[in-house]
């Protein structure tokens, strides 16, 4: 071989091993979380981020516990994404790596001698209703857990697909969505299958029930908010939007308000879908997080971090500008009290956790969540 | 925007969009199946280079047919410069590139690195990779309601490496068949030569055997098609009485046959061209005639 092939060949091994050796830094996307935070009625305000879930008292914002908190037998917790429950003094926390952990509300200390292992990694929150946690896995599968025990209570039920949504408990009925495009209404006593409901794509967003108007609303990524018939099982309207529904819809009084990737919130009368908006709010990029109404005014933050207030009668802004937080939004932000305010709190991607004035949407205070 | 955002725009929009539309359309027509998508992708890729391919196979056959000459010149020369200036100016009589080789492991390339990161989006193992995907996809609602697809094929989960050892095996078994049915034989009997071309043949495919095991498994389905399409096509296009499948198999390295002595009184060896021997061969009308001419020229040589 003369010395310029073998120039060039070296050169195209060398490049090839930078090429692929630059691209193996970040060989396969590292799932980071964003689950949502939860306040409780002990008073406790818990915050997912990254891997680990902090403890904090909403009055002084004291930080209470943290886990695994780099506790050896859980370092392989991995990225919470779905949001924690709470009941009975017990955090059900479900994580990546495929397990349900049971922890004192106290201490953060686990309950159960071992945690639940699920057939693959939680992307959904937990329900826990009448002594039975229920939450889905990414294999498809809708478990239910002994809350005190651990232990199964019915065999597992299998969609086609995994199951990326919280499941809601609504009386004697236990909803789920999956990413095979259904709602599955289940029996949460036994796990028997009441009846199902088709959209056109998969659905990742919670459902929202609607007991006043006996509807179920359901966001997919068909790019459809669905309103259904919970008597007759049948679809009763449909608002359509430019991308998918993800996260769970905010139902107030007789208006259901729907976040969509499209960036746009979407707000529709429950009982027969008519917009009451002359049209959607446009946010600045895709909004993940779901809307929440405080003080008479709905807030919603998108992926870019800004956060806006929108007045739910016009879907007109209420303040001038948004506000930028330093990083996006994925988590949904939660409401809580302190010293008789309401006050809007949420975390970012990043894992910084602010308190924002619903009033002047001006940020309050920020803590730098470690790990 | 500066140069590297750019150029960052451009791979983004210019060749990784459209591939993960392009992946999510196929799939969607083959039934949610992202294995079968990879499949047909690989087909239509190979198609689409096939000039590139064909401009490579008629280098290697030329390449072939000048190795006689390139003999002579290594034993005519002792000095490596005259003898490097020789090689060369033979090669440009021929229409041979020494690099034309290299030129569809670099076309390749984008390709490859394009297709990994359409795996990471179209695949969404992650939920936030599901979330990117849904910003990546065209405004069309068939494709936007296509996703999430079906990410097992076969016994793969094609957005994980294979923990089994069966697609390494697979992709170095074909990276090597390829490289060594498209690596001509050489005609340097020098050994440090032939240890250096040896160890390219094998560092090639035990890399990307390696890479196997560190990268999602579609990105392997697709590296194992499009080699057994190069194979096939290589095979079909150089005929098979060309090949011997124990040579190509075997361990050892390929040499040029010692071409016999010639007297100082014979003929200089024509040296054909890659579209002369193309042409040669294809205005045989049969395979018999072919050999008669190839005999007719053997015979005008040794006079």
């Amino acid at each position: 071989m003369s010395r310029r092939p073998r120039y060039l060949v070296l050169l195209t091994l060398g490049l090839l091993v930078l090429a692929v050796a630059a691209s193996g830094c970040a060989s396969l996307a590292k799932p980071k979380g964003f689950a949502s935070p939860v306040v409780t009625d002990e008073g406790v305000l818990l915050v997912p981020s990254g891997d680990d879930i902090y403890a904090y008292d909403v009055d002084t914002l004291g930080p209470l516990w943290r886990f695994p908190s780099g506790d050896i037998k859980h370092k392989d917790v991995v990225a919470l994404y779905g949001t924690p429950a709470v009941a009975g003094g017990t955090v059900f926390v479900p994580t990546y790596d495929g397990k349900l952990y049971a922890l004192d509300l106290k201490d953060g200390t686990p309950i159960w001698p071992e945690a639940f292992k699920a057939g693959g990694p939680l992307v959904g929150g937990v329900a826990v209703a009448n002594g039975t946690a229920f939450f889905g896995s990414s294999e498809g599968d809708l478990y239910a857990v002994d809350a005190e025990s651990g232990e199964q209570v019915w065999p597992k039920f299998t969609t086609d697909k995994e199951v990326w949504s919280t499941p809601v408990v609504i009386g004697a009925d236990l909803y789920v969505t999956s990413l095979d495009g259904s709602l599955y209404v289940l029996d949460p006593a036994t796990g028997q299958l009441r009846w199902s409901y088709d959209t056109d794509a998969g659905v990742a967003a919670p459902p929202v029930v609607d007991t006043a108007t006996g509807r179920v609303f359901v966001g997919s990524f068909d790019q459809k908010l669905h309103g259904v018939d919970i008597a007759s099982h049948q679809e009763v309207w449909t608002v359509k939007a430019d991308n998918w529904f993800w996260s769970r819809p905010l139902l107030e009084g007789a208006n259901v308000y729907a976040a969509s990737l499209d960036g746009r919130l979407y707000a529709a009368a429950a009982s027969d879908g008519a917009s009451i908006w002359s049209k959607p709010f446009e946010a600045k990029t895709e909004i993940k997080a779901s809307p929440i109404l405080i003080g008479g005014t709905i807030f919603v933050a998108d992926r870019d971090g800004f956060v806006f207030g929108v007045d739910p009668a016009t879907g007109q802004a209420k303040f001038p500008e948004p506000l930028k937080l330093a990083n996006g939004v994925l988590a949904d932000p939660v409401e809580l009290e302190q010293g008789g305010s309401a006050v809007l709190a949420l975390v970012t991607t990043r894992g910084t956790l602010y308190f924002i004035d619903p009033q002047t949407l001006q940020v309050l205070r920020q803590i730098e969540l470690s790990g | 925007m500066d140069a590297l955002e750019i150029i960052g725009w451009l791979w983004d929009y210019g060749l990784v969009i459209p591939m993960i539309n392009f992946l999510v359309l196929i799939a969607a027509l083959a039934f949610g199946s992202f294995g079968i998508a990879i499949i047909i992708f690989t087909l239509l890729m190979r198609a689409i280079t096939w000039p590139l391919t064909r401009q490579q196979l008629r280098a290697a056959k030329a390449m072939q047919a000048v190795q006689p000459r390139i003999v002579e010149i290594q034993k005519k020369y002792k000095d490596p410069k005259r003898r490097s200036e020789e090689t060369m100016k033979l090669y440009r009589e021929a229409g041979f590139n020494p690099a034309g080789c290299i030129w569809p492991m670099l076309v390749q390339m984008p390709i490859l690195f394009a297709l990994y990161q359409a795996i990471r989006f179209t695949l969404g193992e992650t939920p936030e990779a599901l979330l990117d995907l849904s910003q990546r996809l065209y405004p069309v609602p068939f494709l936007r309601t296509a996703v999430p697809l079906e990410n097992h094929f076969l016994w793969m989960d094609l957005g994980q490496p294979d923990s089994t050892l069966i697609m390494a095996v697979l992709v170095g078994a074909s990276t090597f068949v390829q490289q060594r049915m498209t690596t001509p034989t050489s005609a340097n009997a020098d050994p440090q030569q032939q240890s250096v071309n040896q160890t390219m043949m094998w560092m090639m495919p035990l890399m990307f055997a390696f890479f196997t095991l560190q990268f999602p498994s579609g990105l392997a389905l697709y590296w194992t098609a499009t080699n057994v399409v190069g194979i096939a096509m290589q095979y079909f296009y150089q005929g098979p009485s060309n090949f011997s499948w124990r040579k190509i198999v075997s361990i050892g390295p390929l040499t040029a046959p010692t071409p016999a002595a010639r007297s100082p009184q014979e003929e200089p060896l024509k040296v054909e061209s890659a579209e002369e021997i193309e042409a040669g061969d294809a205005t045989d009308e049969a395979p018999q005639e072919g050999q008669r001419k190839r005999r007719r020229r053997r015979g005008r040589r040794r006079r």
